[in-house]
């Protein structure tokens, strides 16, 4: 199949079509070189055309495609095209821009150490009200790290206390989009204090996880601009983060939320199944799989599996969750494997209605979860999400 | 140039004298005399030497370039070997993790198959279940059975204890009082209630009512009103109107009048034209006669003259002729002859005169009529003047009248039309006014026929209640009866009490003891 063959009839495109343009982003492997197209994307029937910039010419003409959804497309979001990934970087018009800008506001959430076991309830909390993940990390914060984050409380009383408490476990950092997403994430925590909390909003965050004025479950940023500067500092755009990760590499195993999942907002469920369950996350990332790397996490399953390309063309479909699961034995791969159910959620649904796969999956492919299959791969897999792919 | 003073260069030397010459001596050379040969041999020394360098530094470098190439190679080919073992080694590893891989989901599979396979139950299964389920039911029928029977039993003894029922009675005496002064109360309050609520309506409608006549007088008041405004304004209207048919009145006259000066004046002006032109034939008429007056008087002044000058001349001549008559003959004839001459002269004189005097008469009749003309010609003028004044004054005097027509029409019109409207407003209020009469028959018709309905209503709902209370009534006696047959019937019958249940009957286990209603 070429780039533009499509079976549907496409209508020719017109100026009367709304449509958003975008600036895209793709490294071309074959030539080394990054490549930039105009992304035009017409909502009417969620079809999709490129135009090569360099070379003053189409490179794809309109073409249906149907898991491309308005909310997928904004800045820095990473989308497959017929197998290439392409990065969102700029906006294509003013029209584009006036339209997606504000709708797409950013802030950074961190889950602090005490909430971080009720990381499922906050982002299904963050997807009622819908604020979309954009990016999300598991940290072990320095002192020194928390140092620099917490520069402007330096001459406050709760200081110290605060980067103890920060550097006491793992956080969660998240970049987390939606209209307005500041002012709407900053009331979903409720007032600073979480006695405060309790007794003023006594169903926010704060009130419900967090204990008290320092031990609060939850940061938020407080305007647009920290916002952006606190963003740089979890997820810097170079794309190398200097913050530790928080893999252990023992008794762990490794399960990957596919990206099908993360697309209809199921993270949130997935890990309060999980945790409910008694497994710790001890490292999570959200990242976007490159083909080839795909293929390399999937290296057992060639042969294994009928299913192998459509499992990797899954994987690199959008962005996935990455999680270390850890357990107090030998065992917990395999605990963890009777968790997530058969790979086929048909099955899953008849045999074991109470696992990961019947309760989220649609079909084979797209059955929630991947999780590691041999016990003795589990730090495989994990070495591989959370040491290689960062570097 | 001479030649002595030439220098030289050679070796000779020039003595003093001709032909002494010295030639300076020779010295011997510095080098050998092989030096050539040395000097070659040297360099082909060298170029052997150099040769040999070369020739061991090619060497070297050829023994270098293969002695690094092959390390190169060896190097490469060692790593080559351990990527290529490394490899191998993680494509076993990798091969028997697809192994272990492919057996884990194989047994999975099975199981999961199996499982599947298990879930469907055998026939045995299934019996053995149903019975299970039978004996289930059957056991929890028995239970509620024996529940039941336990509960009649308490209930038959409850109804045949005399002491507790006494008690019970008493309680439920009692408890009926309480209510039923409860209830007693609550009546009273309710009576209460109905009453104020009552006198609470009977005030607001006597409130009404009073507002009600209040602002129907108030209404009657201002239709009072209302008519006296239009009997205002309708005399009001007819006064102005009336006053506009005056000044209509006075406006035909005041036409008329002005017709009337319309037509003196155009008298007058025929009159004055008249008189005009009567007196410029008067003047004319003197003026001509005048003139034939006083060419008669300068006719006759003029003969007179001549006669004196004659009569003088004669009177000469006769003194003349009486102091000489000798000369008198003489002169005679020269008198003669000077009387001829002279009366030639006199007659051309006269002739001339006569011409003069016509002459005269034509310039003086000229320069007449020269004057009348001019004078005729300023009368024409003024006349003229007059007459344009006369026009003018009467033409604007036209047209103020035309245009005082004009209004005096226009006012016509206005006070047609103010008439017009008036009577169709009159006609517009008298078509309301008989629409609200009619209006308020019909809301008073509607009114009553509404109040007639309600009456009928009320009758209806009445016989309907005494209707309902009869059949109820009726009803209740049949009930009456029925209950009186059925109870003379039961307690004809058989009691009840003597039917036993299927269960006791094989195994009578209770005994029942009590007396059998009469």
């Amino acid at each position: 199949m070429f780039p533009g063959y499509s079976d549907a009839y496409i209508e020719p495109s017109s100026a009367q079509d709304e449509r958003y343009s975008f600036i895209t982003e793709w490294y071309d492997p074959q030539a080394a070189l990054i490549r930039r197209y105009q992304f035009l994307y017409y909502p009417k029937d969620s079809s999709v055309e490129m135009y090569d910039i360099k070379n003053r010419r189409k490179f794809l003409s309109r073409t249906k495609f149907d898991h491309v959804k308005v909310e997928d497309l904004y800045i820095g979001s990473k989308l497959s095209i017929y197998s290439r990934q392409l990065t969102f970087v700029d906006f294509g018009d003013r029209f584009t821009e006036s339209k997606m800008g504000n709708k797409n506001e950013k802030t950074l959430a961190i889950v602090k150490p005490d909430a971080v076991s009720k990381l499922g309830t906050i982002i299904n909390c963050l997807k009622e009200n819908d604020i979309q993940v954009c990016k999300a990390k598991m940290v072990q914060l320095t002192r020194k790290d928390a140092a620099i984050f917490y520069e402007e409380h330096q001459s406050k009383p709760f200081y110290n206390p605060l980067l103890d408490y920060m550097t006491s476990g793992p956080v969660v950092a998240m970049e987390i989009m939606g209209s307005d997403a500041v002012k709407q994430w900053r009331k979903l925590l409720g007032p600073t204090d979480s006695n405060a909390a309790r007794e003023q909003e006594p169903t926010s965050l704060r009130a419900m996880f967090g204990t008290d004025n320092t031990k609060n479950a939850a940061h938020g940023s407080d305007s647009a601009t920290s916002a952006k500067r606190e963003i740089e500092f979890f997820f810097p755009s170079s794309g190398k983060s200097k913050l530790a990760g928080t893999a252990k590499y023992e008794n762990c195993t490794c399960c990957v939320i596919k990206p099908h999942a993360v697309k209809s907002g199921l993270i949130g469920d997935i890990l309060s199944v999980i945790q409910d369950a008694g497994f710790a996350v001890t490292d999570l990332s959200m990242q976007n799989i490159e083909k080839a790397n795909a293929e390399e996490f999937y290296e057992v399953y060639k042969s294994v599996v009928a299913e192998y390309q459509s499992m990797v063309n899954e994987l690199c479909n959008g962005p996935c969750v990455a999680l270390e699961i850890t357990g107090k034995d030998q065992d917990t791969a395999n605990r963890f494997r009777e968790l997530c159910g058969p790979a086929d959620p048909e099955i899953a649904r008849h045999l074991r209605p109470k696992t990961i796969r019947a309760m989220f999956g649609k079909d084979k492919i797209q059955n929630a979860v991947h999780c590691t299959d041999l016990p003795d791969d589990g730090i495989l897999e994990v070495e591989y999400f959370f040491r290689i792919l960062p570097h | 140039m001479l030649v002595t003073q030439r220098k030289r260069r050679t070796r000779e030397y020039t003595g003093p004298t001709p032909h002494s010459v010295a030639i300076r001596a020779k010295m011997p050379s510095a080098k050998l005399p092989e030096h050539i040969l040395l000097e070659r041999r040297k360099q082909e020394d060298l170029r052997e030497e150099a040769i040999q360098i070369t020739k061991y530094n090619k060497m070297f470098d050829l023994k270098n370039d293969w002695e690094r190439t092959t390390d190169k190679s060896i190097q490469k080919n060692t790593v080559q070997r351990r990527v290529r073992d490394l490899m191998e080694q993680s494509k076993l590893h990798l091969d028997e993790r697809r192994q272990r891989l492919r057996q884990l989901l194989q047994k999975e599979d099975i199981e999961y198959l199996e499982e599947m396979e298990a879930k469907h139950e055998t026939i045995e299964e299934r019996q053995k279940k149903m019975f299970e389920r039978a004996k289930e039911l059957k056991e929890k029928r028995e239970n509620e059975r024996l529940k039941t029977v336990q509960d009649k039993l308490d209930q038959q003894w409850r109804e045949q204890c005399e002491e507790l029922r006494g008690v019970l009675s008493r309680r439920h005496q009692d408890e009926v009082c309480v209510d039923r002064m409860h209830q007693l109360a609550i009546k009273a309050d309710l009576e209460r209630r109905k009453q104020e609520e009552e006198r609470m309506y009977a005030e607001l409608w006597e409130k009404d009512r009073l507002a009600k006549a209040a602002r129907e007088e108030l209404e009657a008041q201002q239709q009072i009103e209302r008519n006296r405004a239009m009997v205002d304004t309708l005399r009001t209207q007819k006064a102005s109107l009336e006053a506009k048919k005056e000044e209509e009145k006075r406006l035909i006259a005041e036409e008329a009048k002005l017709l009337a000066e319309e037509r003196e004046l155009r008298r007058l002006e025929e009159t004055r034209a008249m008189e005009q032109k009567r007196l410029l034939q008067n003047q004319h008429k003197k003026s001509l006669e005048t003139s034939i007056k006083m060419k008669l008087m300068r006719e006759a002044k003029e003969n007179q003259e001549e006669l004196a000058l004659d009569m003088k001349i004669l009177e000469q001549l006769l003194e003349e002729s009486r102091n000489e008559a000798q000369e008198m003959m003489q002169r005679k004839t020269q008198r003669k002859e000077e009387e001829k001459k002279y009366r030639e002269y006199l007659q051309q004189q006269m002739e001339e005169e006569k011409r003069r005097e016509k002459e005269l008469d034509r310039l003086v009749d000229a320069d007449v009529a020269a004057m009348w003309a001019k004078r005729i010609h300023q009368w024409k003028l003024e006349k003229e003047a007059r007459n344009r004044l006369m026009m003018d004054v009467m033409e604007t005097r036209r047209k103020q009248l035309q245009e005082k027509l004009q209004l005096l029409a226009l006012e016509r019109e206005e006070l047609r039309r103010d008439r017009e409207e008036m009577t169709i407003a009159i006609e517009e209020h008298n078509k309301l006014e008989d629409e609200r009469i009619a209006r308020t028959k019909a809301i008073n018709k509607n009114y009553e026929s509404d109040l007639m309905a309600q009456i009928e209503h009320q009758r209806g709902i009445k016989d309907a209640h005494i209707q309902e209370d009869l059949r109820q009534h009726e009803e209740g006696l049949r009930t009456e009866a029925e209950y009186q047959e059925k109870l003379k019937a039961v307690l004809s019958e058989a009691s009840s009490h003597t039917r036993t249940h299927p269960m006791r009957r094989q195994q009578p286990q209770f005994e029942v003891v009590g007396n059998k209603l009469k």
